[in-house]
């Protein structure tokens, strides 16, 4: 090397060292292209003077201010030291709200760094909601819902919500792209002593009452939906009346009354009247679980009604006390007299049904196994325990001998549950890695959540585990043996798992992991964007 | 003549009340509007009753074609009763917005009739000085000359419904015009409708926007309103700029700087009792081997000085050179190392467990630089120097956490530790019994899925970052390696913006090695 070149390079090493590095470059629409304006930059490093990593990055640096881009999209951080940073970019209307993020290294040697970043559009969707005359309805509340995968089952869920102003327009903006119901939620009238009256009937767009007689919308990115325009049902002609009683036949006056339709999800609820005295009008004829809570949980009632239109009918929900569930966890290949490794277990009771009662419940298991959980108001649930040491999980439930499929368990005003068993297994998997843009390629962009899909599994869970990470490295523990899919997706989604399409583009895509009794998988989670 | 259904809703009725209390009574009357000089029956508009002292739980009746509307009773006591229509304002002969009339139903009941006129509306963009739109920013219209202070309406007339818009005496609340939170969406558009006719003054709130960029309004819009007109307005919000741009340059001296890097280190100095705050105006320059310096871009304040020089090897020290007042521009500073006292003592674990890297940080509590107090390798004992003040000390790992703090054989306030001279008995106790909080997030109705919760926890008063975490499938969380303390958890809905309001909160104390179990049920 020449002496010019020896020294070009320390002036330059000085001058880097004295001036810090530069991180520099510029953000576009992902559709067309054009830069984009006013986007929110932030710069934070990824761990923390501990080396720990950090939590999601808001910070600022150096000129106390933070960063945007100007009109032609360019943005400059001066001054920043060597390190492994985040670049987040935030712009309304775009990522669904969230930050995309990009891994930035600067050394000695390499003091800067240009990116080019781009964001995609986020959709939306723009509608009326208009009354049987064709008058605007103002106040209206519109629903964005997206089937959801829980503990215990698939259920609708809001993702969004808007109200309609007074011309009776809605938007519902900044969503992330997926496959969504709009519906129209039932307006009420509040009424005098316990009763609620149904000024309409709920809506699923165009005309559905239920999601299946609705139409699914797809959603992508950089799409607006316009013309998403609802016309609030005619009330349904059925009435419900009746009286909330505690056990010992007195009224209920602080009980509260929630009715579920056979989809489960409810249909109506209401507050008592200070006599217990509940009444219910306008809801469409049908089959309904009516179910009264008592205060603090002191009890369950549930009472499955079929309702005709115009005729009332008139009901009683005497609260059944809860009812003892106990039991023990028992630990396969356990070594006699070992100490159980059960000081931070918890048995949780969770309804799987809403149709058939329940009210989420749990305990603590003893040192010696044991639970006993003093009060469980009757219903169908699902047995599950929490807090196993990290290669833990439960294999089977077993009542009587039996094994419960599903973990499910009944629970009936008839007599306590003794003797329930969870097995568990403490030879559990685990699987780690790293999120990465596609199989064998670059890392994903940071602040996203890997997900773990049973296929088939040896444990009782079949719903996906999440685990979220920050710069892109994520850990599964008691992973029960078995095949899973392995992908990571950004912080925002709203996927049905069991959508047939959507599993198959992720067999398609997803990393195949299968996970044998004690192992730890090393494995890439390919990053899904969106449907 | 009555419906076959509504026939049924009154047997109905009378079958839900039979047990309630007798004398059945009723409030009724007419809800007209007024255009031009015409008086017309007005359907469809929302009649609310809430009576007087009790909680908001409010009983509605809709006026039928004819403007009609009727509350069956019993009726005891005194009731406010409203009316409201999408896009009118309530004409009352006083003038004010209030829109409802109390009435006293243990004399007469009624008949009570509202008038409403069909207001102006303002359509509105708000944007930042790129023109770019604005999301999340809150708007509100005041009428000019009312005070800003009062709770005053947002606007005159409007529309809505809901509990928040009845005080806790069932009487009117706060937001009593317009919709209560009107809010840009993501092209920064906002609607606010039935207004009285008038000038309004328009404010514009972004601090609740997500992001650290924060805007206020460019000059004072105001709007005049008529009655059923709509106007368009663009408001225009400017970047919050912190003044800056005072260059400050001078020498360090009485420090060797031969070989190796310098830099200068200047930072605000802000007491550690706001650590949320950002501290601004934070800023580095390079030294010369001649001790010569140039830092600009500065905002007036109260700075202190650090120098970090590495001697050519090894890492970093810092050399405190001592506060500055900088207010303008200055010439000629001369710097030279600030008189310091020692700092010695030693580290104490409350278990038998090997503690490497025990470390803590002495904050001054002017808002000087921090000290690091570090373990030696071999032993648990330390030795700085540092300039003389009252410090804040501060220390936790992941394998302890500061339980004490002993100067001179005695207990003292970790917060405020004064050390004025030198000191070989500063003994700094650690702990490693942290505390476990486990919990789960729960639906208002058992059947309802718990939607995904992000769970904030944070110590009170604040310090450091809140610690947050997603809730599972089950609406679980938990929280490891908690310190004693006062605790607030909060939790919020996953994609809300962390300014929105807690969904549920809890405020609770922890102690040491405890495990904690909370369940946090969301209200319907």
């Amino acid at each position: 090397m020449s002496k010019t070149a020896t020294l070009l390079m320390l002036i330059s090493l000085t001058l880097s060292s004295a001036r810090g590095g530069q991180v520099s470059g510029v953000v576009v629409a992902a559709q067309g292209g054009e830069p984009l304006a006013s986007v929110e930059m932030t710069l934070g490093s990824v761990n923390d003077e501990n080396g720990r990593q950090r939590g999601p990055i808001r910070g600022m640096l150096n000129s106390g201010q933070a960063v945007r881009t100007a009109l032609d999209g360019r943005f400059v951080f001066d001054n920043v030291e060597p390190g492994e940073y985040v670049l987040g970019a935030t712009k309304a209307g775009y990522e669904a709200g969230g930050r995309i993020a990009r891994r930035v290294v600067l050394t000695d040697s390499q003091p800067t760094a240009r990116l080019s970043l781009s964001l995609r559009r986020s959709p939306s969707i723009e509608g009326r909601v208009l009354d049987a005359d064709g008058d605007p309805v103002a106040e209206a509340r519109v629903e964005l819902r997206a089937w959801a995968m829980s503990e215990t089952r698939r259920t609708l869920r809001a993702v969004r919500a808007a109200r309609t102003d007074d011309r009776g327009q809605y938007r519902l903006d900044s969503l992330p792209p997926g496959a969504y119901y709009v519906y129209l939620n039932p307006q009420t009238l509040g009424m005098r002593q316990g009763g609620v009256l149904y000024e309409t009937s709920g809506v699923y767009y165009p005309q559905g009452a239920t999601p299946a007689e609705g139409a699914q919308v797809r959603l992508g990115w950089d799409r607006t939906l316009e013309g998403v325009d609802l016309v609030a049902g005619e009330p349904g002609g059925a009435v419900a009346a009746g009286t909330a009683l505690h056990e010992d036949g007195t009224p209920c006056p602080e009980c509260s009354v929630v009715v579920f339709g056979v989809d489960g999800l409810p249909a109506a609820s209401t507050r008592m009247a200070d006599t217990g005295r509940f009444a219910i009008y306008g809801l469409p004829s049908g089959e309904y679980a009516f179910t009264a809570r008592g205060p603090r949980g002191s009890g369950l009632a549930i009472e499955k009604v079929y309702l005709p239109d115009e005729r009332p009918v008139e009901m009683t929900l005497r609260l059944a006390p809860g009812q003892q569930v106990s039991g023990f966890v028992s630990i396969e290949n356990a070594e006699e007299d070992g100490e159980l490794p059960l000081d931070r277990a918890t048995l949780r009771l969770l309804p799987a049904d809403p149709m058939a009662g329940g009210i989420p419940t749990g305990a603590r298991v003893s040192a010696d196994g044991t639970f006993t959980i003093e009060q469980a108001p009757q219903g169908l649930y699902r047995a599950l325990a929490f807090g196993l040491p990290a290669n833990g999980y439960v294999r089977r439930v077993l009542y009587g001998g039996v094994e419960l499929e599903g973990g499910m368990v009944r629970v009936t005003p008839n007599g306590p549950i003794t003797g329930l068993q969870l097995v568990a297994s403490f030879d559990g998997g685990a699987v780690q890695g790293t999120a990465v843009e596609s199989k064998g390629g670059e890392p994903a962009p940071p602040d996203g959540i890997a997900i773990l899909l049973p296929q088939q599994t040896e444990g009782a869970s079949d719903t996906p585990s999440m685990a979220g990470y920050q710069s892109g490295d994520f850990r599964f523990g008691g992973v029960a043996p078995g095949e899973y899919l392995l992908f990571s997706v950004p912080r925002s989604f709203a996927w049905d798992w069991s959508d047939p399409a959507l599993l198959a583009e992720l067999r398609r895509r997803a990393t195949k992991v299968k996970v044998k009794a004690g192992e730890t998988v090393t494995a890439e989670a390919p990053y899904l964007p969106g449907p | 003549m009555p419906s076959k259904r509504a026939v049924t809703r009154l047997a109905i009725l009378g079958l839900a009340f039979a047990l309630a209390a007798p004398a059945a009574d009723s409030i009724s009357g007419r809800v007209w509007s007024q255009e031009g000089d015409q008086r017309k029956p007005l359907a469809k508009a929302l009649v609310t009753l809430v009576q007087e002292g009790r909680r908001p739980d409010p009983v509605m009746a809709r006026s039928d074609a004819e403007g009609k509307w009727r509350i069956a009773g019993p009726l005891e006591g005194r009731y406010f009763v409203s009316a409201a229509r999408a896009g009118y304002y309530v004409a009352l002969a006083d003038g004010t917005a209030r829109s409802s009339v109390l009435v006293d139903c243990a004399a007469t009941c009624g008949p009570v009739d509202f008038e409403l006129v069909r207001g102006g509306a303002v359509n509105g963009i708000v944007e930042d000085d790129q023109g770019e739109p604005l999301q999340n920013v809150a708007i509100a219209l005041h009428p000019e000359g009312e005070d800003d202070e009062e709770d005053s309406p947002s606007a005159r007339g409007g529309f809505g419904r809901g509990p928040s818009r009845f005080g806790r005496d069932g009487g009117p609340g706060r937001s009593w015009g317009g919709r209560d939170d009107e809010r840009t969406d993501d092209l920064g558009r906002f609607r606010i409708a039935g207004l009285q006719p008038g000038r309004y003054r328009i404010s514009a709130d972004g601090n609740r926007r997500p992001g650290a960029v924060r805007y206020e309004l460019a000059g004072a819009p105001t709007v005049e309103v008529e009655a059923g007109v709509e106007i368009e307005v663009r408001v225009a919000m400017q970047r919050r700029v912190t003044p800056s741009g005072i260059s400050v340059s001078g020498v360090v001296q009485g420090v060797d700087l031969s070989g190796g890097r310098r830099m200068l280190f200047v930072s605000e100095m802000r007491a550690p009792a706001s650590p949320e705050t950002p501290r601004f105006g934070r800023r580095s320059a390079p030294v010369k081997e001649d001790g010569s310096f140039e830092v600009s871009g500065l905002a007036p304040a109260r700075y202190y000085f650090s120098l970090y020089r590495d001697g050519g090897r090894g890492p970093m020290t810092q050399i405190a050179l001592g506060p500055v007042d900088v207010r303008g521009d200055m010439t000629g500073l001369a710097l030279a190392p600030a008189p310091t006292v020692s700092i010695a003592g030693r580290f104490e674990l409350d278990s038998d467990g090997e503690a490497r890297g025990l470390a803590a940080q002495l904050e001054p509590l002017d808002g000087s630089p921090s000290l690091a107090l570090n373990a030696g390798r071999m032993d648990r004992d330390f030795a700085e120097r540092a300039p003389a003040g009252v410090f804040r000390v501060r220390a936790r790992s992941r394998e302890w956490f500061l339980s004490g703090v002993e100067l001179n054989g005695e207990y003292v306030d970790p917060e405020r530790t004064p050390i004025h001279s030198d000191t070989t008995e500063l003994v700094i106790q650690l702990s490693d019994r942290f505390a476990r909080i486990e919990g789960r997030v729960r639906a208002p109705s058992p059947e309802l899925a718990s939607p995904r919760y992000l769970v904030t926890l944070t110590a009170e008063p604040p310090e450091g970052r809140p610690e947050a975490q997603p809730t599972d499938q089950n609406g679980g969380f938990v929280f490891e390696r908690i310190t004693p303390g006062e605790y607030r958890i909060c939790a919020r809905p996953y994609d809300a913006s962390r300014d929105a309001p807690c969904a549920i909160e809890r405020r609770f104390p922890v102690e040491a090695g405890a495990e904690i179990e909370l369940g946090l049920t969301l209200q319907p």
